[in-house]
């Protein structure tokens, strides 16, 4: 009877830890798998980049939206040696995770890699409602955009004018 | 005749000429290089007549000052914020500009010798300097009366005043004073031009024959010297300037003190 | 033959006093006859008093008249370049060039809105001053006769051609009613195309124009009421370091400082001969003359005021814009008497219209780099820096608050980013709160420390503005 009473005792307990770090401040996960996907979708309006597949050629992007007031928001970037998105971090190693205030207004600059970068973006306002917005950005280098420019000044089109 | 002679009556000429113009009114003004207000007889005589036939009030020809020479404003300190003054050592009261106090005396009886002397020696510790006052003695109930007046150079300075009264047992001093920076007096340059003291004669008899009471019959005084200016009525300046200003006084006791610069009357006295 | 050449001489000296005695005379002979005047002599008519007080013609330096923010844009990086910075008068002069020849003649088209962004995104200069100008008073500065229907100008962008090397375009908007004129411009500035190639931010401070966050439409998805920024609003996204500032009084002991009481005396026309000198007990000095009094307060204040709207300080009496540049001269002039820190400059406050007479009122305000310095209305009872207000051609009342403003060096105060300190507005519950135009840093005076501290200020479409202190101590 009292085995029976402390294995019982013992499940409960280990549930409610595992329940614990979820409920807690719902720190940020260091890493995401790639199917994540959120549970509403009115919590978060990304405004830059306009699209959900964007080009650009410069290496800083940055990343506006407006979002609910008291959201937390962290930024992704999937990497293809892991297969998970991985939490983005400054220069000084500090996770890119803010809470937007009052104004709403969410504005964060993150560096690309060349080529293709896969960007998600997660909008929290508690630990089980929350917001996933992918973004696919490609960086073009300098390289290809001389060959493209190279290409196209010889029939007179401006590189601007195609990737308006 | 030879050219040399000719220069020669030339020269003379011309040197002649030049000592008539220079001498003949007008031309000696080109040696002083100051502005000056000059009147010639027939204004003279006309306002004379005018003040006469309106206001019924006579002027003598002689009263009337035909040239004066204009003054340059002076910058004067109000007594009452120099040093001099506020290590004094006297129970002094100050209201506005105007101070006042006494000095207590055994019993003593003061003439005008030695009242004069001790008075000269209670403004030297005041800082007024001799040369910058006029004293005028005379007598009433209590005891000897001394009036100190401010002038600078032989122009008097107006509305500085300081009344002295020394009874058997003490001096008392009230008045209001500006010392000034410099002992002479320095004379305004060309550009500057003087109001004509004949406006300001004229619109003292208008503002004379206006009072009824004991109404004036004759302008007794005129005299030219400064005046200390105030900025604003209600604001005691630690310094300020002395303009030069016109006095008029009549026989009943009416005194009106005139701009020289632009005519406007700066205060009337009764 | 000695002594006749003595005579010779002799002789035309004593013909040339004659000459002078005589028209001496002349003159007094003729102010004689009228009677209550006096006479002057000769000197005075040519040193007197008696004409109108000179007109101020000084000519204006265009100093308080330059753009607030030259901004250098390459591909989405957007440097500040403001009165400061080196690169500032030089490529002030390169546009003065630029902007005489562009407006000479005909060609400029509409564009779009969307063309203006892309410029400023891609590679250009943006020139935006601190208020708007009447377009007649605006092309006044540059050249005689201008092409182009605007009604104000409060900002234009030059810029390359990317695929043409030696081609320009100036993109001018106007600034009453936002139409963005465009125009080829037959004028090389190889300077200002290499200095837009070679700007890049190096220093920590990110900034993006509102446009480019798309924080500028009202385009709701599923988010309501978010706040909308004017497009060309440049947003600090990171945090921004500001330099600490000491104040100093000019007129500390201004009663025995005569040099300068006596050469701001004779710009304001003052006849230092005939004028009167008061000193107060608070060492104010005043100065009173026919036509009016100037106060010189301790408390480190300019204060001129004439005693009627007849009379004052005579501007230039052509056009009304030709006397608006007249008093923007006689504010310079009086502003480079004044021992001014040099990293202070001095701008003007209030938009430049179509004044429709010779009457109005012009504000300036003092800056240290892009800050201003805003002046606390309970200490002077006054919104600006310099009040000036003109009547009939005729400068009436003049105040200057006359204090010097420096940089201390090395001593800096992060504030928090612009996104920051909009929430914290946001957060004391305005609720008319929908539309920000500008948002700026500039210095306040805390009365609590006594010191000036830089805090963030951000203006409403209505021109509210909500000062924000979101600073850290470094």
């Amino acid at each position: 009877m009292l085995k029976k009473f402390r294995i019982f005792t013992a499940a409960v307990l280990i549930l409610a830890l595992s329940v614990v770090p979820t409920l807690v401040g719902f720190a940020s996960a260091n890493s995401l798998p790639s199917y994540y996907s959120g549970t509403v979708d009115y919590l978060i309006d990304i405004r830059n980049p306009e699209t959900i597949v964007s080009t650009t050629t410069n290496r800083n992007c940055v990343i506006s939206a407006v979002a609910v007031k008291g959201t937390k928001v962290t930024l992704y970037a999937y990497n293809s040696a892991t297969g998970a998105y991985e939490i983005l971090r400054n220069a000084y190693g500090e996770k890119l995770e803010t809470y937007v205030g009052s104004s709403g207004l969410y504005v964060q600059q993150i560096t690309l890699k060349d080529g293709l970068n896969s960007i998600m973006v997660v909008a929290n306002s508690s630990s089980v409602t929350y917001e996933v917005v992918k973004l696919e950005i490609s960086l073009l280098n300098q390289g290809y955009m001389n060959n493209v420019n190279a290409k196209f000044r010889s029939n007179g089109i401006g590189v601007k004018d195609v990737f308006r | 005749m030879s050219w040399n002679k000719i220069k020669t009556f030339l020269i003379i000429l011309f040197v002649l000429i030049n000592l008539y113009l220079i001498f003949s009114a007008g031309g000696i003004e080109l040696f002083f290089s100051g502005s000056t207000g000059k009147l010639d007889e027939d204004t003279v005589n006309s306002t004379i007549s005018v003040i006469k036939k309106n206001y019924d009030i006579k002027v003598d020809y002689n009263l009337i000052p035909k040239k004066l020479r204009c003054l340059n404003n002076i910058d004067v300190t109000n007594l009452i914020y120099t040093d001099n003054f506020e290590k004094i050592g006297y129970d002094i009261s100050v209201q506005d500009s105007e101070f006042d106090f006494s000095i207590n005396t055994d019993a003593y009886s003061y003439n005008e010798e030695n009242a004069k002397k001790e008075l000269v020696d209670i403004l030297s510790r005041l800082g007024i300097e001799s040369s910058s006052y006029n004293l005028a003695f005379s007598k009433n109930d209590s005891g000897l009366i001394c009036r100190i007046y401010g002038k600078i150079d032989n122009y008097p300075i107006f509305n500085n005043y300081i009344e002295a009264s020394f009874t058997s047992r003490s001096i008392t001093l009230y008045g209001i004073w500006y010392k000034t920076e410099s002992k002479k007096t320095e004379f305004a340059n060309s550009g500057i031009k003087m109001k004509s003291v004949v406006n300001s004669l004229i619109d003292a008899s208008r503002r004379a024959s206006l009072v009824k009471e004991n109404k004036a019959k004759i302008i007794s005084n005129i005299d030219y010297g400064y005046f200390v200016s105030y900025y604003d009525e209600n604001a005691v300046s630690k310094s300020a300037s002395a303009i030069p200003c016109y006095m008029i006084e009549t026989d009943n006791g009416l005194k009106y003190y005139y701009d020289v610069l632009n005519g406007n009357l700066l205060k009337q006295e009764d | 033959m000695k002594i006749e050449r003595l005579k010779s001489i002799l002789l035309v000296l004593l013909v040339i006093s004659s000459i002078v005695l005589t028209i001496n005379k002349w003159f007094n002979e003729k102010l004689w006859p009228e009677g209550y005047n006096f006479f002057s002599n000769v000197k005075n008519h040519i040193f007197s008093d008696t004409k109108e007080k000179s007109d101020f013609d000084y000519e204006i330096t265009e100093d308080i008249l330059n753009p607030s923010k030259i901004i250098l844009n390459n591909s989405g990086s957007h440097v500040l370049h403001s009165r400061n910075s080196d690169k500032y008068s030089s490529l002030m002069e390169e546009i003065k060039t630029l902007l005489a020849n562009v407006a000479k003649s005909d060609g400029f088209d509409a564009v779009d809105e969307s063309e203006w962004n892309n410029i400023l995104k891609s590679k250009s200069c943006y020139f935006a001053y601190p208020v708007s100008f009447d377009a007649d008073f605006f092309f006044s500065n540059f050249t005689d006769e201008y092409k182009l229907q605007i009604n104000a100008v409060k900002e234009f962008v030059v810029c390359g051609d990317l695929r043409i090397p030696s081609v320009m375009y100036i993109y001018i908007k106007d600034a009453v009613d936002g139409v963005i004129y465009k125009k080829r411009v037959n004028f090389e500035s190889q300077y200002i195309l290499e200095e837009i190639d070679a700007s890049y931010t190096n220093s920590d401070e990110i900034t993006y124009f509102s446009f480019e966050l798309n924080f500028d439409t009202e385009d709701e998805q599923a988010v309501e009421n978010a706040i909308v920024i004017d497009p060309d609003v440049l947003i600090n996204i990171s945090e921004k370091k500001v330099p600490v500032i000491s104040e100093a009084n000019l007129f500390d002991n201004i009663a025995k400082n005569s040099d300068l009481y006596n050469s701001v005396l004779s710009l304001f026309g003052y006849n230092t001969s005939t004028i009167r000198k008061y000193i107060e007990k608070d060492n104010s000095i005043v100065f009173v003359e026919n036509y009016g009094t100037i106060k010189f307060h301790s408390s480190g204040v300019l204060d001129y005021k004439s005693i009627d709207s007849t009379k004052g300080v005579s501007l230039s009496q052509g056009s009304v814009f030709d006397c608006v540049n007249s008093c923007i001269a006689m504010v310079e002039s009086v502003t480079s008497l004044m021992d001014f820190g040099a990293d202070m400059h001095c701008k003007i406050s209030c938009d430049i219209k179509d004044f429709s007479s010779n009457s109005f009122k012009l504000v300036f305000d003092y800056y240290i780099d892009d800050n201003m310095i805003i002046v606390p209305y309970e200490q002077y009872n006054a919104n600006h820096a310099v009040e000036v207000e003109v009547s009939s051609g005729k400068i009436v009342s003049y105040r200057q608050i006359c204090k010097s403003y420096e940089i201390v060096a090395n001593e800096y105060i992060t504030c928090s980013s612009a996104i920051d300190a909009i929430d914290k507005v946001q957060a004391m519950g305005n609720d008319s709160f929908v539309r920000v135009s500008d948002i700026f840093t500039a210095y306040t005076f805390d009365t609590a420390s006594k010191k000036w501290v830089p805090s963030w200020h951000i203006e409403d479409s209505n021109g509210e503005i909500s000062t924000v202190v979101t600073k850290r101590e470094e």
